[in-house]
This record gives structure tokens, C-alpha cells and sequence, in this order.
């Protein structure tokens, strides 16, 4: 029986496919010989492991079941959201700000964030990291920034 | 004795005992906090280490290691919940003695087992990694290649998972370790037009996003706390005399497991608790008291974690080759201080390897002293919510990356394995095999591109070589017995 909602399928061949682009690009950097290998010649030989691999995690699958877990979107929007806002506004607007929205946003994952407790922690952990990583280690950033 | 006359006077300068100091503080409390475990924790703080000297870098580094052995059982015995995976088969009997009110004792017993396990691993540590090296010292590129490739082959072995999907990992690791430009063409793989990729993704860019932000995205909600507000007094951990006495043969048996799989590849501490509670359940003269508070199912595994924690420095200080994930880590921290690890590393930096190991019996007393009289503190980390740790967790991760290249370039690149890892996760993929591949991959291809050249491209020529022989033979083995295994587990399975 074919099921879908199954892990190893999934897997399986997410691996497949993996493996065959590697070994495809393996093909276009060149793959050479023993004697002279060329960058693509372990590259084949691993893309070859992942195909076989994968192949058989998807066949072995049919023979148990092991449906997906449910993904938690609210941690995985809020965590992925706080540390792009960091990374695109660093530059822009400075160490504080910066992990001011990193905290602010990725509290909001739990469901029992308060505002108040996650302002607080928010402002603390921004001073504390430029404390630390700007006055104490001396890493090139501005703590305040307006810079697009 | 090395260990005297330049272990000691390294181990013992202000700068390293205050690190060795700050590592196994750092480290007990993440190893206390379920969560966040020794390897996300060295990965954490691997940026920051790059300030200090190799030496003090090695000793906070290692510190956080086998700091989090000891902090790991303290959430095991008091919530049943593991504080690092090695922990888990402490909770099975520690968890019920607490509910007999019998915490106080097996939190003594654990940190006196650790104790002698990590103490007694530590002697092993120093009798066998010089003796690896006389044998390495005259390893060629055949060798070489068949030792890595070992180390790799059991890195398939290392999940608790299937080990299809193990070593279907340690492949994707590879790949990832070879992305950037190769050094002996010149030619650019995988960089897809980034030049920040030309050298290569950087290891704690992976660590960080498989181990910290992937782990993260996992724990939230899913970690509660149980606010009880236990009162461990330093009265009240002292054992009777029956659980004293109980407890000697387990601490010593699980030392001896412990430091028998703490050097073979792939195996370590997790794999060394489960196998001394295995074997103190099957020596008891009344296995019925097990999993209803026996101390012989804490004292056991507790030694051997241990035991297992140091003697996992084998092969990674005297070859060259990680054991496990956190392993990797370390050599990675080794590699970016620009020095190169392998059999060459003791003779040519003596106080690294020396003052290492010294600061190993220095970081166990003053655990000793963190884990008794201090017990208080810890119990009371128990009860800070995890929803106030994780943003700092984050905090930690971008910054910390972001200071490895001043660039935020890397931080992106962390947001990119964080939500693979986190799909490795809901697919049970696990992260700790791909990290040794990534590691691994680029030495494996270097030698192995050197003992063909030097064959002139004949494969059967690399097995005649003696000692590359019986490696590559093992290597064998190995894999047979991955199959049979693979095979095995299918049929339960349909059973």
C-alpha cells in the first residue's frame, strides 16, 4: 500500500532527489579518474549512495506505517520571522533595534509570551548582547543605525 | 610525565582555570535545562572562543562538553526529563526515587559516579592516545583514508533511528562539506553564484541552524516545567550506607563500559549509559527493583556517560577523528585556530594535549563541587520558563554568527538550515550524523585524491598496505553489520 502521510516515504525520496542533482552537477564539473580525479569524482560516488539509500528508505516504507507529525507553525513562523527581521535590519538599523524585533517577534511562538515579561526581556538581552559582543569584544556594529 | 611538567603549569594559569572554570559552569546549566543539550551548547559558544587562545578555547569548549554529562541527570532524577540524551535512561530509575523522597541521595550518588567515571576515563584518555599516535605516526594517505572512512561508517551507527537514515545523512553531510571552491582545480561547487560560499559553508552555520534554531523551533510549547519547588539541602543528599555500598560495583562496571565505547567511533556516551543500565539490570541478584528506584540503574549509567565523555578525546586528539558530533565541533575549533589535528598534534603542540587533559581533572573537581554542595542552585534553573530562555537562545545564534564574518550573509545561511533542520526533524532525519559527514567529507576526499595518485588509480593496491588493510577490513565489517541490521529492524518491524 502507497501511503503519503509517511515519513520515511518523504524522505526517501527527498533524498533521491537530492542525490541526483548532486550527481548531475558531479557530471558537469567533471568527474575524471582514479589517477586524476576531477571535482565531481567523490561527488558521484556519494550522489550514488544517497539515490540507492533513498530509493530503499521509499520502497521499505510500504511495509510500515509512520505518519508525518503536525507541523508547529506558530514556532516556526515566529523563531523564522524574529532572526530574518534581525538579519535584514542589522545593517540597517543598528545591534538594539535589531534584536529588539528579533525578541519581540520570536516570543510570539509561545503561546504564553506576555507582553510585558517579553519587553522587558526583549530590552534586557539587547543590552546585554551590545555589553558584551560591541564594548566587551569590540565586534564592529553601531548600536543605533539609519542607514538605507 | 608530560602531565606534570607541562599539563599542570598550562591547566593551572589564571586564564585557563578561570575558562575551564566558566566552561563547566556554562556547561552544567545548559546540561540542567531539558532542551538545550551539550552539542548545541558548544556550538552556542563556539564564536566566542575564537577570542581566546587555542588552548583556553579547547579547555572552555571541552568544559561545556562534559559539564552538561553531569548537569544532564539533575532534570533526569528531579521532572523525568533528560537534560541531554545521554541522561534518558537515568530517568527510569531517578525519577522514582524522587518520589520516594529519596532525591537528595541519588543526586549525591550521580555526582560521585560521574566522578569516578569521568576521573578514571581520564587515565584511560592518557594511556591510550599516545600509544594510537605511535601506530598513526606511520599512516600514509591509504591509511588515512581508511581510518576516515571508518570514522564515517560509524557515524551511520551513531542515530537512534534507523541506520539507513543515519548514514543516508552522513552522505547529505558530505555534499555539504564539499560546497565551495576545490582546492586542487580551482573549480567552484555548489556556490550557486555566491561568493560567500567560495570557502565553504562554516561548520557552526550548520551547527547552529541544525542544533540551535531547528531544536528551538522544536522545544517551544512542547517544554513544560514543573514548578515544584524541591528543597535539596546538603542534609538530606547524604546516602545510607546499603545505598553506598550498593552503588560501588555499578560506578566501576559502568567506567569500564564507558571507557571501552567512549573511543570507538560513533558509539559515546548516549549509546554507553543505555548499555551499563543493561547490563546492572541483568548482573542484579533482583532486577524486579529496577524502574521503580534501584540507585544501581543511576550509579551505573551516570559512571559511564562519563567514563564515556572523556575517553571520546581518543580518537579526536590522537587521529584526527571525531567520534561523535560534539567531537566534530571541537576539531572544527581546533581547525579554525589553524591548527591542524591528526597524529602530529601531541608532539607538536604538547601543552595543548597535556594541558587539556589536566584541565579535564581540574573541571571534574570543581563539577564535583558545583553538583553537591551547590545542588540548590541548579534545581531552582529548573523552574525558569523556557518561553523567557529561548529568545536569549536566538539572540545568541545570530550574533554569534554574525561576529564569525562580520556579515549577516551567515545569518541567513543559519535561517536556511534551521528550517531544513527543522523538516529533518518532523521526518526523523537526524542532524548529529550529517554533522560528522560535513567534517569528515572534505578530509575523506583529500586522501583519498592523494593515496590513488599515489597508486596511480588502482583501488586493490590501497588494501595491500598492512595496516590500511585490516582498517579497510573493519570497514567492512561495519557495513555487513549496518545491513544485517537495517535487515533486522525491517522485520520487527513487519512482525
Amino acid at each position: 500500500m502507497l501511503q503519503l502521510n509517511h515519513k520515511d516515504l518523504v524522505g526517501g525520496v527527498l533524498i533521491t532527489l537530492l542525490g541526483g542533482f548532486v550527481g548531475y552537477s558531479a557530471v558537469g564539473l567533471g568527474i575524471g579518474d582514479a589517477s586524476r580525479m576531477g571535482p565531481g569524482y567523490m561527488l558521484a560516488i556519494v550522489a550514488a549512495g544517497m539515490i540507492v539509500l533513498g530509493i530503499a528508505m521509499a520502497v521499505g516504507s510500504a511495509r510500515y506505517q509512520d505518519p508525518l507529525p503536525r507541523i508547529a507553525w506558530r514556532p516556526l513562523i515566529a523563531v523564522t520571522a524574529g532572526m530574518s527581521a534581525f538579519a535584514a535590519l542589522l545593517g540597517h538599523l543598528g545591534l538594539i533595534p535589531a534584536v529588539l524585533l528579533l525578541i519581540g517577534l520570536s516570543a510570539l511562538g509561545d503561546r504564553d509570551a506576555r507582553p510585558v515579561s517579553t519587553l522587558v526581556l526583549a530590552v534586557s538581552v539587547s543590552v546585554g548582547m551590545w555589553v558584551v559582543f560591541v564594548y566587551g569584544l569590540r565586534i564592529p556594529l553601531p548600536a543605533f543605525a539609519l542607514d538605507f | 610525565m608530560d602531565l606534570f611538567t607541562v599539563g599542570f603549569p598550562t591547566a593551572l594559569t589564571l586564564d585557563n582555570l578561570f575558562y575551564c572554570f566558566a566552561g563547566v559552569f556554562l556547561g552544567t546549566f545548559v546540561g540542567v535545562l531539558p532542551g538545550i543539550g551539550g552539542l548545541t551548547a558548544v556550538s552556542l559558544l563556539l564564536p566566542l572562543s575564537f577570542y581566546l587562545d587555542p588552548i583556553t578555547a579547547l579547555i572552555f569548549l571541552a568544559g561545556i562538553y562534559y559539564g552538561a554529562e553531569y548537569g544532564g541527570s539533575t532534570a533526569s532524577i528531579l521532572l523525568n526529563l533528560p537534560g541531554t540524551a545521554s541522561n534518558a535512561v537515568t530517568c527510569i530509575d531517578g525519577y522514582p526515587l524522587t518520589r520516594q523522597g529519596r532525591a537528595g541521595p541519588a543526586l549525591f550518588i550521580t555526582a560521585i559516579g560521574s566522578f569516578i567515571g569521568g576521573t578514571l576515563g581520564i587515565i584511560v584518555l592518557i594511556a591510550l592516545a599516545p600509544a594510537l599516535v605511535s601506530l598513526a605516526l606511520s599512516f600514509g594517505a591509504a591509511e588515512y583514508l581508511a581510518a576516515l572512512l571508518l570514522g564515517l561508517i560509524a557515524a551511520g551507527t551513531i542515530g537512534r533511528g534507523r541506520p539507513i537514515k543515519s548514514v543516508a545523512m552522513v552522505l547529505v553531510g558530505v555534499c555539504l562539506g564539499l560546497v565551495g571552491i576545490d582546492v586542487n582545480s580551482g573549480t567552484r561547487r555548489f556556490t550557486f553564484g555566491f561568493f560567500d560560499l567560495f570557502d565553504g559553508i562554516p561548520l557552526v552555520v550548520i551547527a547552529m541552524g541544525l542544533f540551535g534554531m531547528a531544536e528551538v523551533i522544536a522545544s517551544i510549547g512542547t517544554i513544560k516545567f514543573v514548578a515544584e519547588a524541591r528543597r535539596i539541602t546538603l542534609r538530606s543528599m547524604i546516602p545510607s550506607r546499603q545505598e553506598l555500598k550498593d552503588s560501588v560495583m555499578p560506578i566501576l562496571r559502568g567506567f569500564g563500559i564507558g571507557s571501552f565505547f567512549g573511543p570507538l567511533p560513533g558509539t559515546g556516551p548516549t549509546i554507553s549509559s543505555f548499555m551499563a543500565y543493561a547490563v546492572e539490570k541483568r548482573v542484579s541478584s533482583n532486577p524486579e527493583k529496577f524502574g521503580k528506584g534501584a540507585i544501581e540503574g543511576v550509579a551505573g549509567p551516570e559512571s559511564a556517560n562519563n567514563a564515556a565523555a572523556q575517553t571520546s578525546f581518543v580518537p579526536t586528539l590522537a587521529l584526527g577523528i571525531p567520534g561523535s558530533a560534539t567531537m566534530a565541533i571541537l576539531l572544527g575549533a581546533l581547525l579554525i585556530h589553524g591548527i591542524q589535528p591528526g597524529p602530529r598534534l601531541i608532539g607538536q603542540h604538547p601543552e595543548l594535549f597535556w594541558g587539556l587533559v589536566a584541565s579535564f581533572w581540574i573541571g571534574n573537581v570543581l563539577l564535583l563541587i558545583l553538583n553537591i554542595p551547590l545542588i540548590g542552585l541548579w534545581v531552582k534553573l529548573l523552574q525558569i520558563p523556557y518561553r523567557l530562555l529561548y529568545p536569549i537562545i536566538l539572540g545568541m545564534i545570530c550574533i554569534g554568527v554574525y561576529s564569525l564574518s562580520n556579515s549577516v550573509f551567515d545569518v541567513w545561511l543559519v535561517i536556511v538550515f534551521g528550517l531544513i533542520g527543522y523538516g529533518m526533524k518532523l521526518l526523523d532525519l537526524e542532524p548529529a550524523p550529517l554533522l560528522i559527514g560535513f567534517i569528515l567529507g572534505p578530509m575523506i576526499e583529500a586522501q583519498f585524491r592523494r593515496a590513488l595518485i599515489l597508486t596511480g588509480g588502482d583501488y586493490l593496491a590501497l588494501i595491500q598496505r598492512p595496516i590500511a588493510g585490516i582498517l579497510f577490513a573493519c570497514c567492512g565489517a561495519l557495513i555487513l553489520w549496518l545491513v544485517y541490521s537495517m535487515l533486522r529492524s525491517r522485520e520487527r518491524r513487519v512482525a
